[in-house]
């Protein structure tokens, strides 16, 4: 159990001591429903827009309902040159999400939801506004597209440390570095790391694995399992990113392994760099402090952070992929 | 003692000297003041002094705030904290009229043509049953509007005895509470909030040591013994330039110095406590002791109800506290006091057979002062003073295989160790001068947490986070009367602090001016600087005493306010009656707050998890109180915004401070039936507190962060809902019942008559929709005292 669950327990132990716990309606400022906007815009690629409205928070629980898509807005897309007109594609999105199928069952369930799009190409270095018209309301956002910046290279450290959760044993960890320039400026970025085969040594011990993909695998600002990350840190200087302590800790959230498998071997990692909005950083934070703080008793609620007016959600871009840059990393012990 | 006197190495004069030349313009302009006001006194010709202490008859018990009143002169003054007054007045013939709250006034004639040394001692008044049932006396009544002082509420030892209780509990804190600008947090307990500033913005000062957390039971009831309590002054505004720390209030309560004629006993037997005080002289007339202790039973009565085999699994809930002081005069010129507080809570759980929670907390004090008289216009007061607060959580998993143990502890404390100096100077009847530096050595404790887990035979013990820290000030203040219905407070305050190379010099300046329409009427008004060094970060939804105190550094700025103030005073129907309206605003910066998704148990830098703003908070507050008559009491009113400001929060938009309450209203009344019988009632109302709840959920599809769609709260604005009101209606009934030499009370209360359902926290929480069987989120109200009725006996010898 963790501690916080301890602590909440705790607290409520002390209340019922001495409590007479009533179940009131509250009256709620009466609740209007926002348009929900949901656009990150890929350089070389074509829009995908997603809007939907948002619900009530004490309504129903029900997945399939609650995602109510707004299939008839009136989308527009301006690139300061011409206003392009998007259209809805029922195939565009497929969704799938864990959820009571039936009474009491769970499951995994998925949903087609469709989104706006349009043929046109979105190019680097463009501003882009949008404007998404519906039932009266109006939500509007802008954003302008990152250029691409490629991977210097890739290297790795074997690095030997004492690790207290192991009695102070020996161990042993890769610390993967991905070396890029990094332009005078406020910058973000999304490092994407993918992983073909998996074999480290940890703790005098191999562990062996094969992960499929480990997409956005990094560490943010903030030193937290983030996917995207700010240079404030290193804002023109010519940074090399470190995956540190390992992914071991990216692919679970502090997952330990406990399937050890005596094999030596080697792992394979691909990386790819994509630059990013500072509006994709923000949102993306938000939701990220959001999803950790919510059922912590003992965390400060966090918001939404909305890059658009109007509405919720972001408007936000990316620069197409960096080339993609292999690193072997061999378990030489 | 030795780190007290270790202030060479961190005074950093020329620093302190360096930084105050930069307000060099400011300073001058008070030193002129003062200097003209002291040269005044000091041309002046054939000027004698009167002066010595005012006392208890009885018990011989130093008074403070007792009036020595020249009616021919139309000036006096007034009693310092140590009973000790001086006047300085031109040779003659003078009626003097000697006065103090519940205590009958004494009329002197002096002859003064050489410096004269005049001890006082007054008789208690007797409560008389018929014409007239005396509170307060009328000299003492006329303080509110002949006095340069503002935004004091002033409660007694008997008011707070008198009003309604809870669970046979007198709580200091509750009867505050009551007080117009006193607002009340969560239902039951003892926290209060003044003028819109938060739980840290109040400096609690017991004996002068610093109280840090003065509640017990979670907060329930406050750490102070009323049975030991000589005098309690709550300032919210118009500071004193002697105080300082803290934005919002000053509670500065003092301890009895314990009976120096006779040996005498008071105590009582409550719900869920009782409590023993004693005092008497060691060596009557020179010295004297007091000793009072109270501890909780409700564990021992829960455990003798609970069958044998369910005992292991009752929590142990119970505090203890203990308060002693020494009173020795030396000589006619010496005093010796020394005093202490001892405090703990202890809270322990048997959640299942497996996992324990411990939670105790606790504060010590020791105080040790000295006074010595120079001459018959110099006072000195010298202090050392030390303060502890800890808290601590402890958590154990014990198993049969003991490698599957495992414990969790945190902590969190401060010890604090103050030298003091203060001098009181009376140059002239026109002039009351204050002046002293104090310095303290603080040692934060933010946090500590230590995990053991036996299977790996592993203990993590989080990084130091101590931090040893300097805080200092010199003050210097003139009341001084400047024509028979004018007179001002001037007074300065340069703070300062050093914590590693950070450092921070204040600048306060106080002011108020009084001036009085006549002689039952006046107009104040006030203005002043605080800062504050110190700050408890509180989480913004849970309120526990895990609250943790943390220094300023370079990235946590000092907190600081500006307050003015304006008010009107009046007392009516020969002093029966006691009005005044005060409005204040107060304007506070560098107001921290947890940033949004920061874990108070992280492992992240303290810094890191925090985000500074601004606030303000304004008001008016009505206060009406009936001095005398079988029927007597108050009736405060409250009107006030509070609101905070912060860059990282609510999209820097304005939001209402968690506290934030439009309207608060309390109304005590006390009929005295006749001199065995009296009835108290108190009825309080106030607007419900804000509250950040989430309204509505979106649905985002987050490709970004590899998943597949997931649901998100969309939240009102920070505090932008707010709880129900609070209302509730307590009675007391008290019978006292007079022997020769014994006193015997009994008391029968019912807090929250009609049983208001008020709000304690809001929760929520998962439920299943009868209509369309679906999961849906509920809020829920936790509701904490329903109608609690108790009983309570009392007694004196």
């Amino acid at each position: 159990m963790k501690v916080n669950t301890y602590i909440f327990t705790l607290l409520i132990i002390l209340t019922t001591l001495v409590a007479c716990e009533q179940t009131i309606d509250l009256e709620l400022p009466a609740y209007e429903n926002d348009l929900v906007l949901y656009g990150v815009l890929i350089a070389g690629e074509q829009p995908q827009i997603v809007v939907t409205e948002s619900t009530g928070y004490f309504e129903p629980l029900n997945n399939r309902d609650r995602v109510k898509v707004i299939n008839n807005a009136q989308v527009t897309l301006n690139d300061g040159e011409a206003t392009y007109e998007l259209w809805f594609d029922d195939n565009m999105t497929n969704y799938t999400f864990y959820a009571e199928i039936q009474n009491g069952e769970w499951g995994r369930d998925s949903l087609s939801l469709g989104g706006y799009t349009n043929n046109m190409t979105i190019e680097a270095g463009k501003t882009y506004s949008i404007e998404i018209k519906h039932a009266g309301r109006t939500i509007t956002g802008e954003t302008t597209v990152p250029k691409k910046i490629n991977i210097n290279s890739a290297s790795y450290e074997i690095e030997e440390f004492n690790d207290p959760f192991y009695g102070g044993s020996t161990c042993y960890q890769d610390k993967k570095e991905v070396n890029f320039d990094d332009a005078d400026e406020e910058n973000f970025y999304q490092l994407v790391a993918n992983v073909d085969r998996w074999s480290f040594k940890y703790c005098d011990q191999f562990v062996d694995g094969t992960i499929i993909e480990i997409d956005s695998c990094s560490r943010g600002k903030n030193d937290r399992f983030y996917p995207i990350l700010s240079d404030e840190t290193f804002n023109g200087t010519n940074y090399t990113y470190q995956l540190y302590p390992g992914f071991i800790d990216c692919i679970g959230g502090g997952y330990r392994p406990d399937t050890l498998i005596e094999l030596r071997g080697y792992s394979i990692y691909k990386f790819a760099l994509h630059s990013v909005s500072k509006e994709l950083f923000d949102f993306n934070n938000s939701l990220a402090m959001q999803r950790n703080s919510e059922d912590n008793p003992f965390q400060e609620p966090s918001t939404i952070k909305s890059t658009v007016e109007g509405g919720v959600g972001v408007f936000a871009s990316k620069s197409a992929p960096s080339d993609t840059v292999v690193l072997r990393v061999d378990e030489l012990y | 003692m030795k780190r007290i006197f270790n202030i060479g190495e961190i005074l950093f004069w020329s620093y302190w000297r360096y930084t105050l030349a930069k307000h060099l313009n400011f300073m001058k302009l008070y030193l002129l003041t003062f200097f003209l006001l002291l040269s005044q006194c000091l041309i002046a010709q054939n000027k004698y002094t009167i002066s010595g202490y005012i006392k208890d008859a009885n018990s011989k018990e130093d008074l403070n705030g007792a009036n020595f009143f020249i009616p021919s002169i139309g000036n006096g003054t007034v009693s310092n904290t140590y009973g000790l007054y001086s006047i300085t007045l031109e040779e003659g013939v003078y009626q003097a009229v000697i006065s103090y709250l519940g205590y009958e006034e004494q009329f002197k004639e002096i002859t003064l043509d050489k410096d004269v040394q005049l001890n006082i001692t007054l008789k208690p008044v007797q409560n008389v049953i018929g014409e007239v049932v005396i509170s307060d006396t009328k000299a003492k009544a006329r303080e509110n509007v002949e006095r340069p002082q503002m935004g004091i509420a002033e409660i007694t030892a008997k008011d707070i005895k008198e009003i309604p209780v809870i669970a046979g509990e007198k709580d200091l804190l509750k009867a505050l509470q009551l007080l117009p600008g006193v607002q009340s947090g969560s239902e039951g307990t003892a926290g209060f909030y003044v003028r819109g500033g938060g739980p840290d913005q109040n400096l609690i000062l017991l004996d002068e040591a610093l109280v840090y957390n003065p509640y017990h039971l979670f907060g329930f009831f406050s750490v102070f013994n009323v049975d030991a309590i000589k005098n309690v002054e709550l300032i919210k505004g118009g500071f004193p330039a002697k105080y300082g720390g803290r934005l919002s209030s000053i509670l500065d309560i003092s301890l009895k110095d314990g009976n120096k004629t006779s040996f005498h006993g008071e105590g009582g037997i409550g719900n869920i406590s009782s409590r023993l005080t004693l005092e008497g002289p060691l060596i009557k007339d020179k010295a004297s002791f007091i000793v009072s202790g109270r501890r909780t039973y409700l564990d021992q009565l829960i455990l003798l109800a609970t069958p044998k085999e369910a005992k292991d699994q009752i929590p142990q809930v119970f505090f203890y506290d203990l308060n002693a002081k020494l009173n020795f005069q030396l000589t006619d010129k010496d005093r010796l006091y020394l005093s202490g507080y001892f405090g703990k809570d202890k809270f322990k759980v048997q959640a299942d057979e497996n996992l324990s929670f411990s939670v105790p907390w606790g504060n010590t004090t020791g105080t040790a002062r000295w006074n010595h008289v120079f001459g018959k216009k110099l006072f000195l007061n010298a202090s050392a003073i030390y303060t502890n607060y800890d808290f601590s959580f402890n958590t154990t998993v014990e198993n049969e295989d003991s490698l599957q143990n495992v414990s969790f502890d945190i902590s969190t404390g401060i010890e604090d160790w103050t030298g003091k100096l203060d001098f009181d100077y009376y140059p002239s009847v026109l002039h009351k001068v204050k002046f002293g530096l104090n310095y303290t050595n603080h040692t934060f404790s933010p946090t500590t947490a230590k995990q053991f887990i036996a299977f790996l035979d592993s203990t993590i013990t989080s990084p130091n986070m101590q931090r040893e820290v300097h805080e200092m000030a010199a003050y210097i203040s003139d009341e001084w009367t400047i024509t028979n219905n004018f007179s001002t407070y001037i007074g300065l305050r340069v703070p300062a602090f050093v914590y590693k190379d950070t450092r921070y010099i204040g600048v306060e300046p106080r002011f108020i001016a009084n001036y009085q329409i006549n002689k039952n009427q006046s107009i104040k008004a006030s203005y002043t600087i605080m800062n504050q060094y110190s700050h408890l970060l509180t989480n913004s939804s849970l309120s526990f005493p895990w609250d943790i105190w943390v220094p300023s550094s370079d990235i946590i700025k000092p907190k600081t306010s500006q307050q003015v103030a304006a008010g009107y005073y009046a007392n009516f129907k020969d002093d029966e009656y006691e009005v005044s309206v005060e409005g204040y605003y107060k304007d506070m910066n560098n107001m921290i707050e947890y940033k949004e998704g920061a874990d108070i148990f992280s492992q992240d830098t303290l810094e890191n998890q925090l985000t500074f703003g601004k606030g303000t908070s304004y008001g008016a507050e009505l206060y009406i109180k009936r001095r005398t008559g079988r029927l007597h009491g108050w009736l405060g009113y409250t009107l006030s915004w509070s609101n905070r400001q912060f860059d990282e929060l609510n999209n820097r938009k304005k939001f209402a401070a968690k506290y934030d309450r439009r309207h608060d209203l309390s109304l005590v009344a006390i009929y005295d039936f006749n001199s065995k019988w009296s009835f108290s009632a108190a009825f309080v109302y106030g607007s419900g507190h804000s509250l950040t709840l989430p309204v509505g959920r979106i649905w985002i599809p987050n490709n970004e962060l590899g998943g597949s769609g997931s649901y998100y709260s969309d939240f009102t604005e920070r505090n932008g809902f707010k709880l129900n009101a609070y209302n509730r209606l307590d009675l007391g009934i008290k019978r006292t019942k007079k022997y020769k030499r014994f006193e015997s009370i009994m008391r029968f209360d019912i807090y929250n008559l009609y049983s208001r359902r008020n709000p304690y926290f809001v929760y929520l929480d998962q439920e299943r929709d009868q209509l369309s069987n679906e999961n849906k989120f509920v809020a829920k109200q936790v509701s904490l005292l329903p109608m609690v009725p108790s009983a309570s006996w009392n007694f004196k010898f």
